[in-house]
């Protein structure tokens, strides 16, 4: 009896901290939400619920400047073209990089971490001047090839694959698999977590990405949401109340992957799976 | 694993297919091609731009001047400043966020009903863009509002505009990035306890383990690859930290109020991109690589990790 | 501790075997075909771009042969970070609408060119245009752009504050700011908002008979009396900073009812009327510091020197500022025309400027030295550690150590 109150005394105290600290967490989101329903004149007061408005949301919907059914298109494709790309390049540099052992291969790790260290910018002119001569400028090409790659999530992945214990591989060899084939048939059904973790951040960090699409697109038929909700920016100021619905507009479809992605994300690893 | 592979017939390809050395080119044979084209030879260009003295109008016009550009960048007290200050982002930062999204991945690693949508929103600080949250955090740290009025009371910082104030506009820095970061890392450490198999907390169980004996014992040496990558990274991200930097300098300058807040790369901004001095901004990237490279070799022998 | 080994002799190998790597030039050969697509860079507001568009119809009926093309970029910002690539790839656009806040710098440079001559061989004559954005867009006695807009700086006054206040005729001097702004501080705003920016800080030091003279004379007494009179206000408690007061940009703590008065633009009249539709201001000229003189903004249409076509680039900047076509910007865009032929309709529509019209000829170019950028991050920089982080140094020091930096 006492142990059964106890417990539901930790799991009411577990939930209350959770949700106080949600609520915390949420305060960005919440505040660019309320600001995206207000009035230029009305942003950083409180207003009456019947004063609230979405005319911003109206206002980037038809308004000839822009085309968001096109941006969202383009930006769903360069995110999906690199995340493909990421998810089978990346897990298996991952793989060699962990699992394998060969000549040169503390050399490309080095590469990997050098190149993560190194500020990206520096590099935007010779590329913007590549894809010039490659004609690539204003092409998805442009906007992912050289990034279906990337150092950050190999070393992710390589480093959750080092997690993954020996044996099983070992195991597998037994069973008469190559190296090939202990990728495909025990590396990657093992790594769900790893690879919904990957998917979550190449996702976030290419839906919201602005350098790189604002350098190589000029034509606006070839902007990304990011892109083209900066061109809602006035000459000489914000409109803070637009900003706030592009930032909404924006985040909305990565809040939904994340649930989406929840049941991926803790499926993974099943002991059974370990036991083999 | 109950239904067992059909092993694999040998053929002539499976010595291929059964040496290290040959998969191991083969799989990482896509991202070298990829970098070796979009990274490695841009950087080399931008690499010998630092030894020149460069002209953006007219790139081949670049006189070759040893290390001239190397010797003004460690000659200026500007950059000793932005030096200090990435150091002190970094000091403050990676541990704060490693320890915070620790803690808060193993409170929703639980079995609890919702978790899935607690981790949501413990994410949403890393998913909303930086703008709208500098934004949020700019109104919320004014003179004379609640927070800013609380905090000096506790810690006697004084009622000021923290963004506006030499003194308080780096910690606000470090604060919304702390609070940025900390999503994204305990994404990571989520995915990393997830990883590690519950029999070995079944078998700590049995052997009488308390909890946090099985949290020294089994959790933090099972993540430690992940602990790895998310030190290493931290570090590497604080170094690069720009967008908070520029969205509470909006309207100003870069590195406003009077320099408290430039950086090592709000530096390389200012010069490489900002005044168009193409070989001094390489040149500080070049710096700016050795410092990461050394600090993160440093850590790497602290925490005495074997890769 | 061996992959540090490691790590150390690549970075050492890759440092010394920098080779001397040039990209291939990507020849853009001239076409040849008769009609000549002439690339326009911009960027700013959405109703301005739009004009644009509307303006660049129709310029094969005038310039047989001429195309317009736009290419705005979301920002100023991404148009300059870009520029460099763009001039080695040839993507660079051929002619360009900017503000002369920072043209000088790319005038010296030489990205700019000159367009006096070729205007006189197409037979274009620029005696319609406004004599002071002609004065503005010329240097070393050469013209640099067609000017599209031009109009004073300006400073602004919230009418209530002002008359709750007792306060009597607006001021005319920085002297009557000052005592103005005393009586305006209260316990929850400032008398006057001094944004530490280039843009209001030349204004103090041309009204006191100053100006930077394109890097000539930035030690000069009347600049330091200028920044002098900013200091005084800051310290004696009556002016704000934007960033101080907890916002952005001077415009937002005017709106905001943070402060009661502002140096100012154009500009502020679009801001207000969304952002504080029921504020009831005055626009009013540059107070004097001894001097009546004020900064003026004028947006150009400028030639690059790596244009296709020289004489089609001309042509197609003459087009888009032709009568009709900054009619447009006008109504749609709200600029101050630099025709003066429209100057009475601009009124018209903007009669809250109207008091500010007399003055438009004291206004000047902002006279940065050619490192512009460069230029203003040292200035700001350094009356922002005077006045916010109270750095103990004179205006004469900063000044001459400035001068030293800039000749």
């Amino acid at each position: 009896m006492l142990v059964q109150r106890n417990d539901v005394g930790r799991v009411l105290f577990t939930y209350a901290t959770l949700t106080f600290f949600a609520l915390i967490f949420m305060i960005p989101l919440v505040y660019a939400l309320y600001t995206s329903f207000l009035q230029l004149k009305d942003v950083d007061s409180i207003v009456p619920f019947r004063e609230l408005t979405v005319d911003s949301y109206v206002r980037l919907w038809t308004s000839p400047a822009y085309s968001l059914p096109r941006w969202y298109w383009n930006t769903a494709v360069m995110t999906g073209i690199i995340i493909g790309g990421n998810l089978i390049f990346n897990t298996m540099a991952g793989y060699a990089l962990s699992k394998l052992d060969f000549y040169g291969k503390r050399v490309i790790f080095f590469i990997i971490l050098a190149t993560l260290m190194i500020p990206y910018h520096i590099v935007l002119i010779p590329v913007y001047t590549t894809m010039a001569t490659l004609g690539w400028l204003d092409t998805m090409r442009a906007l992912t090839i050289p990034y279906m790659s990337q150092v950050l999530h190999i070393f992710l992945v390589r480093q959750f694959f080092l997690g993954v214990p020996n044996e099983l591989l070992e195991a597998s060899r037994l069973d008469g698999l190559s190296k090939i084939g202990a990728f495909f048939r025990i590396m990657l059904p093992l790594s769900g977590p790893a690879l919904a973790t990957m998917i979550i951040l190449i996702f976030t960090g290419t839906w919201n990405s602005f350098m790189i699409p604002s350098t190589m697109v000029t034509r606006k038929e070839m902007f990304v949401l990011v892109v083209g909700l900066n061109s809602v920016k006035d000459q000489y100021f914000d409109r803070t109340n637009l900003i706030m619905a592009g930032v909404i507009l924006t985040t909305l479809p990565v809040i939904l992957l994340f649930l989406f992605l929840q049941k991926w994300y803790v499926q993974g690893v099943s002991t059974s799976g370990l036991k083999g | 694993m109950t239904d067992r592979p059909v092993p694999v017939k040998h053929n002539r390809y499976s010595a291929w297919s059964d040496s290290d050395t040959f998969v191991g080119w083969l799989f990482v044979a896509p991202f070298l091609m990829i970098w070796g084209f979009w990274f490695f030879r841009p950087f080399m260009l931008s690499l010998s731009r630092s030894f020149q003295d460069v002209n953006f109008m007219d790139l081949n016009a670049a006189r070759f001047i040893w290390f001239g550009n190397y010797l003004d960048i460690l000659r200026d007290p500007e950059f000793h400043e932005a030096v200090l200050h990435s150091l002190t982002i970094v000091v403050f930062a990676v541990p704060t966020q490693s320890l915070l999204a620790l803690l808060v991945a193993i409170a929703l690693n639980r079995k609890l009903p919702g978790r899935g949508v607690f981790r949501t929103i413990y994410s949403v600080p890393y998913i909303v863009s930086p703008i709208a949250v500098a934004t949020v955090f700019m109104v919320l740290f004014r003179r004379n509002q609640v927070i800013v009025r609380l905090l000096s009371t506790i810690i006697q910082t004084p009622n000021v505009t923290w963004f506006a104030d030499v003194n308080l506009a780096l910690p606000f820095v470090i604060l919304m990035f702390i609070w940025q970061q900390t999503g994204f890392f305990m994404i990571i450490y989520i995915a990393g306890l997830q990883g590690i198999p519950d029999d070995l907390y079944e078998a700590a169980t049995v052997d009488g383990a308390n909890p946090f004996q099985k949290f020294r014992y089994i959790t933090v040496p099972s993540l430690k690859p992940v602990t790895y990558f998310v030190v290493t990274v931290g570090t590497i991200l604080a170094f690069q930290i720009f967008d908070q930097i520029a969205a509470i300098s909006r309207y100003g300058n870069l590195g406003s109020p009077a320099g408290a807040t430039t950086t090592v790369i709000t530096y390389f901004y200012q010069h490489g991109i900002r005044y168009m001095n193409i070989g001094r901004g390489s040149a500080a990237v070049v710096i700016f690589v050795l410092i990461i490279m050394a600090i993160t070799a440093l850590q790497k022998r602290l925490m005495a990790v074997k890769e | 501790m061996r992959i540090f080994r490691t790590t150390m002799a690549i970075t050492i190998v890759m440092f010394l075997s920098v080779p001397v790597l040039l990209s291939a030039r990507g020849g853009s050969e001239a076409p040849t075909d008769e009609v000549t697509t002439i690339r326009l860079g911009l960027w700013g507001a959405e109703a301005a771009i739009n004009a644009y568009a509307e303006n660049s119809q129709g310029v094969e009926d005038v310039f047989p042969g001429v195309r317009i093309d736009m290419q705005p970029s979301p920002s100023s910002q991404e148009f300059w970070n870009t520029l460099p690539g763009r001039i080695a790839a040839g993507t660079a656009p051929d002619i360009l609408q900017l503000t002369n806040e920072g043209a000088f710098e790319y005038i010296d440079a030489g990205l700019f060119i000159p367009i006096g001559e070729i205007l006189a061989e197409a037979g274009l004559s620029m005696d319609e245009f406004s004599e002071s954005a002609l004065d503005i867009w010329t240097v070393d006695g050469e013209l640099y752009g067609i000017p599209v807009s031009v109009g004073p700086a300006m400073f602004f006054i919230n009418v209530d504050m002002w008359e709750e206040a007792g306060l009597g005729e607006y001021p005319t001097t920085w002297e009557e700011v000052e005592q103005a702004a005393g009586a305006l501080t209260t316990e929850d705003r400032h008398g006057l908002i001094v944004n530490i920016h280039p843009f209001h800080l030349t204004n103090y030091v041309l009204s006191h008979g100053g100006g930077w003279g394109n890097g000539r004379t930035i030690a000069s007494d009347a600049n330091e009396q200028g920044l002098n009179t900013v200091i005084r206000m800051f310290e004696s408690g009556v002016a704000v900073s934007p960033q101080q007061a907890g916002y952005g940009w001077d415009g937002e703590v005017f709106s905001n009812r943070a402060a009661a008065m502002s140096t100012g633009g154009h500009w502020y009249k679009a801001f207000l009327s969304n952002a504080a539709p029921d504020l009831n201001w005055v626009a009013v000229p540059m107070p004097q510091g001894g001097t009546m003189a004020s900064t003026s903004h004028s947006e150009a249409i400028v030639v690059l020197r790596d244009a296709v076509d020289r004489t089609a680039a001309v042509q197609a900047a003459y087009y888009l500022a032709r009568e009709a076509a900054l009619e447009n910007l006008m109504i749609n865009a709200s600029i101050n025309p630099a025709r003066p032929s429209l100057s009475a309709q601009y009124y018209e529509v903007n009669p809250e400027f109207q008091a500010v019209q007399p003055y438009v000829q004291y206004g000047q170019d902002f006279g940065y030295p050619a490192e512009t950028s460069r230029f203003i991050d040292a200035l700001v920089r350094r009356m922002e550690e005077r006045i916010l982080a109270g750095r103990s140094v004179t205006t004469r020091e900063i000044l001459s150590d400035l001068q030293s930096d800039f000749q």
